[in-house]
């Protein structure tokens, strides 16, 4: 017959005690974490919350110090918002304003000396409307000659005779069209 | 185990219990609505930091501007397309460059409309300026006429010949002394000044160079002010002092 060796000093209730009150140690260290860090969390939102309140109401102070000194300068503000609007306008209005300075300039090389202009119609667009008379041959060529040039510098699109005749005192009578 | 036995058990787990029942309730209504500020109010300074900057560089363009050349420029400018019809003004600046550039105003004609309310209550139409008519009837040399087509188009405030209508052209000795007889269309131009000056946090409208360019170009320009009164003694007011 073989002796048992094994004692065993604590009965099967003490051991589930034991387990028991280990499982009870670790819940309420479990809890004592889960309300730290509770807390821990808490205090750092907390925390963040205040110096961003802080930072917001710093930016709000000098935004309303900086309006109140941009209103100091409120009459500059109101000058150059009026200067931007006149340059546009202007601008624009300068664009399509109508200028006869060229028509001028080409009517002066077409009214030769011996041209004797009876009508002159200047267009809107520039456009030049010419009749008159040229007393000889040599002054109707002299005319076509600048009227050529005119036509070759490219700055009107036509260039029409409407009616060239000669007269009965020998002179020839001419009406041009420069069209843009 | 007994019924006594159990509750004391629970007894021992009160504890635990309270602190995942109040950090599960103070979770939702505490702490999470507060993370979830964090993140807006760091947008929120974010573009109170870019307003702010904008704002103080606003404030910087601000007083590096000169007050006087300012008003100076909006004085010309404003001279060029003025915001009020001005009749008289239009009529005695015709009337100045013609005799200026010896041509002859026989006779004008103009429908001015609304002259006494700003500009922009007398149109309604797409274009953004009010344009004032005067049909002029004139009798020049051809050259006088040259000139003065490029003194109008080089007056302040700004004109613009719209037509031309020849009704006589007669020679002299010289094609070069044409006499001309005929209308011009004068347009003048008026505009009205913008209405607000716009948000405080808006940017400082920025002038171009053309803009520069075309202020210079501007200043060139023949300028007719109304001549003011000769000055003489001054007008005393009030009782003259005895007691000199």
């Amino acid at each position: 017959m073989q002796v048992k060796t094994e004692i065993n000093l604590t009965g099967e209730a003490s051991k589930e005690d034991l387990l028991f009150q280990q499982f009870k140690r670790k819940s309420r260290h479990f809890a004592v974490f889960v309300l730290s860090l509770f807390a821990l969390a808490s205090f750092v939102v907390l925390v963040a919350l205040f110096i961003l309140n802080r930072q917001m109401n710093a930016n709000e102070n000098n935004i309303s110090l900086l309006k109140t000194g941009i209103k100091k300068y409120e009459k500059r503000e109101s000058s150059l918002v009026i200067i931007a609007n006149r340059i546009d306008a202007i601008s624009s209005l300068l664009k399509t304003r109508t200028s006869y300075t060229k028509a001028i300039a080409d009517l002066r090389l077409i009214l030769t000396p011996d041209f004797i202009p009876q009508t002159l119609e200047i267009g809107s667009d520039g456009s030049l409307k010419i009749s008159g008379s040229c007393p000889d041959s040599r002054a109707l060529a002299a005319f076509d000659k600048t009227v050529e040039q005119l036509a070759q510098d490219g700055d009107y699109a036509k260039v029409i005779y409407p009616s060239v005749g000669r007269q009965e005192s020998g002179g020839y009578s001419v009406s041009l069209e420069l069209k843009k | 185990m007994n019924k006594d036995s159990i509750f004391s058990s629970l007894k021992d787990f009160y504890f635990p219990i309270f602190v995942v029942l109040l950090v599960l309730l103070l979770s939702p209504v505490f702490l999470i609505p507060k993370i979830k500020k964090i993140p807006e109010m760091r947008k929120t300074i974010v573009a109170q930091e870019k307003e702010s900057n904008q704002l103080s560089q606003k404030l910087s363009d601000l007083e590096s501007l000169d007050e006087a050349e300012l008003f100076n420029t909006s004085s010309l400018l404003l001279e060029a397309l003025p915001a009020q019809k001005d009749f008289y003004q239009v009529l005695t600046l015709s009337k100045k460059v013609f005799s200026d550039n010896g041509s002859f105003l026989k006779s004008f004609d103009s429908s001015p409309g609304k002259v006494s309310t700003e500009s922009a209550e007398a149109k309604k139409e797409d274009s953004p300026f009010s344009p004032m008519q005067l049909k002029i009837s004139f009798s020049a040399s051809y050259d006088n006429f040259s000139n003065l087509l490029i003194s109008f188009s080089k007056t302040l405030p700004i004109m613009e010949v719209d037509a031309i209508d020849f009704s006589s052209v007669s020679a002299t000795s010289s094609a070069n002394f044409l006499d001309l007889e005929g209308t011009i269309n004068l347009k003048s131009y008026f505009a009205p000044l913008p209405k607000t000056i716009g948000r405080i946090d808006s940017p400082l409208p920025k002038i171009s160079s053309q803009g520069k360019s075309l202020t210079e170009e501007l200043e060139t320009y023949q300028r007719y002010k109304e001549e003011t009164a000769a000055g003489g003694e001054p007008m005393i007011v009030g009782k003259e002092n005895p007691f000199p």
